[in-house]
């Protein structure tokens, strides 16, 4: 907070101000452009929306030109290079890799500020009332999988009830609700449950390439155990999940899960119960850490940017706040996961501070 | 000045325990003693009834029993038979100096010595998740060869080959499980052990190039040593082979130089 005091005043003696950025670029250079230009997977896209009014309400700024995009395909975008055509922030279901920082510095995207915002999960639920058990993704991908190995040789997936995997589960039908194919939640639920669970088997050890492996590991079978649910999720699970067979489970985010906990539970994957307590802790397998990242060239040339983009640090004010991501704020009203106030007041400050991020 | 007739009797003193201490390292191994002097051999007796010093003059005043066993003697009595060997002094002193230069011998040899390969190997197969052996496996490398040297510079080292490719989300997980390593394991080894991860990763994310091996050394100095393949190196003469074998083709035997030659 002193430091945000302190940058702020800085700010004002330069005869700017902390609230709005109202320097425009420097003689012969083209207008600030507005508005920001965010790209989010679509796990993040209701936050952005709710985040975008806040910023037109409070610091006069137009609403934000907001695209919905796979994670790899918004990294790519931000990691291309700097300028009018690129994106100047992106929103990401995860932190952002080395890889993908590497790829940025390479393109001269040097100067990344990451915004820490929380986090969110994919869970696994049933009916209240329903019988809750514990699952693993071994047992996902061997319960959803088209092929699964046996012995040296991969078969046609015809396992039927829990049980048939393992004793201990429950002799319940193998009937699993998640989204369609295509969407970002399929394509975390993919990485984290069927390719975590086939991964360490002895019978894919011998692929070398991951193309066959994935493809071999991720193809859900389609004799109906697995149905896909159109997007909005948020809006079409309610609808269908209440009309399921007993026993069915559903494949969530966690957000959506808050919003129908009155007549949903929580399933523990591979012992572990997805609580705020273990997703903020990274206990639970399925956590994605909600990352916001801002280029800095993009900013005001105060603050080391060419002046290209207006509002960028407003925008960084704004979702590091209080109202955003305190106890309490709108974006925990939707269902994020905040962090604890020390930590929140750590990445607040260095987020203010621009501290550049580093891989 | 001390007299003559003193000198003589303390030479003679001295020389009995010295000549005494210079046999017995050799002899005491078999539990032998064979004294210098031509005298009869003591019969053996039990350690309760000492004799009294006869015999030599020297003897006189020295608390020294030498007593000679035949082989068959000690074979019946057991492996001394309640017969005790007594050592001088210098004689034990040599005893002494024997047992330590074995002993730092031993001990410079086993330091310097590497383990064995198995001993490495169970050491591989822990079941601990971050473990270093486990996160290199988690990469895509599989160990390949153990490499030790004996010497006065013993070396170690691991050679590891590229395996499986990672998918991303092989990848994520990998960094994941690195980002919970971090924020365990602080110390030096651990953020030298995730840098060479973070490499490979690096590295074989790249469009242009991979890392085939990667060396492991551990003495004298410990390093890491990648090898670097282009992604689109070109066959080997075995693996072309293969290829056509399986493909069905056969390989077209190149014309000797003078048939080609139009000049």
């Amino acid at each position: 907070m002193f430091c945000a005091a302190v940058l702020a005043g800085l700010l004002a003696l330069a005869g700017g101000s902390a609230a709005a950025e109202t320097a425009g670029p420097a003689d012969g250079q083209p207008p600030a452009r507005s508005p920001i230009k965010v790209m989010v997977s679509p796990l993040q896209t209701r936050f952005t929306q709710v985040l975008g009014e806040h910023l037109v309400t409070k610091y006069g700024l137009p609403p934000l030109d907001l695209s919905t995009v796979l994670a790899a395909t918004a990294s790519k975008a931000f990691c291309a290079g700097t300028g009018p055509g690129s994106p100047d922030v992106i929103a990401l279901p995860r932190r952002m890799a080395k890889r993908e920082y590497d790829g940025c510095v390479e393109n001269g995207v040097i100067d990344i500020i990451e915004l820490p915002v929380g986090f969110d999960a994919l869970v696994l639920v049933v009916k209240k009332g329903d019988l809750v058990f514990n699952l693993t993704p071994r047992a996902m991908y061997f319960a959803l999988a088209a092929e699964i190995p046996l012995e040296d040789d991969f078969v046609r997936n015809d396992v039927r009830r829990w049980n048939d995997l393992d004793p201990r589960l429950p002799a319940l039908d193998i009937n699993v609700f998640g989204s369609e194919a295509g969407t970002s939640i399929t394509a975390f639920f993919k990485e984290i449950f069927m390719e975590g669970g086939c991964r360490g088997l002895r019978q894919f050890k011998v692929y070398y390439s991951s193309v066959d492996r994935v493809k071999t590991c991720t193809t859900l079978r389609d004799d109906g155990r697995y149905v896909g649910i159109k997007p909005p999720i948020a809006v079409n699970f309610k609808d269908i999940f209440r009309t399921a067979p007993k026993g069915a489970v559903g494949v969530v985010p966690y957000t959506v899960y808050r919003h129908n906990a009155d007549w949903l539970d929580l399933l523990p994957v591979s012992g572990v119960l997805p609580t705020t307590t273990t997703i903020k802790d990274d206990e639970y397998e399925a956590v994605t850490p909600v990352r916001y990242y801002v280029k800095r060239k993009h900013m005001d040339q105060r603050l080391g940017g060419d002046g290209s983009v207006h509002g960028l640090y407003n925008f960084i004010q704004e979702i590091m706040s209080e109202d955003a991501i305190g106890d309490g704020g709108y974006l925990e009203s939707l269902g994020l996961v905040v962090d604890d106030p020390p930590d929140r007041e750590h990445d607040r400050e260095a987020a203010l501070r621009l501290q550049p991020f580093r891989r | 000045m001390i007299p003559r007739h003193r000198l003589r009797s303390l030479a003679a003193a001295l020389a009995v325990p010295l000549m005494a201490g210079a046999v017995l390292p050799a002899a005491a191994q078999t539990g032998a003693v064979r004294p210098q002097a031509a005298t009869p051999a003591p019969e053996v007796v039990p350690p309760s009834a000492v004799p009294p010093a006869s015999g030599h003059p020297a003897w006189a005043g020295h608390d020294i029993q030498v007593l000679t066993l035949d082989f068959a003697d000690v074979s019946d009595a057991g492996p001394v038979g309640g017969v005790q060997v007594v050592r001088g002094p210098v004689g034990q002193f040599f005893d002494a100096v024997a047992y330590w230069a074995d002993y730092i011998f031993t001990t410079i040899t086993r330091g310097l010595t590497p383990p064995s390969p198995e001993t490495f190997a169970k050491t591989m197969r822990s079941k601990d998740p971050n473990d270093f052996w486990k996160l290199v496996g988690d990469a895509g490398y599989k160990l390949k060869e153990i490499s030790t040297d004996v010497g006065v510079v013993p070396d170690v080292g691991f050679r590891f080959k590229y395996v499986r490719e990672l998918s991303d989300g092989d990848v994520n997980w990998l960094e994941r499980k690195l980002d919970h390593h971090a924020e365990k394991f602080k110390d030096p080894l651990s953020v030298i052990q995730r840098t060479i991860i973070y490499t490979l990763l690096s590295v074989n994310s790249s469009d242009m190039y991979y890392v085939d091996e990667l060396k492991v050394k551990l003495l004298p100095l410990p390093k890491a040593e990648f090898s670097l393949m282009p992604w689109d190196s070109g066959l080997s003469e075995e693996h072309d082979t293969l290829l056509r074998a399986i493909q069905g083709k056969k390989r077209t035997k190149r014309k000797p130089a003078e048939e080609d030659s139009h000049y």
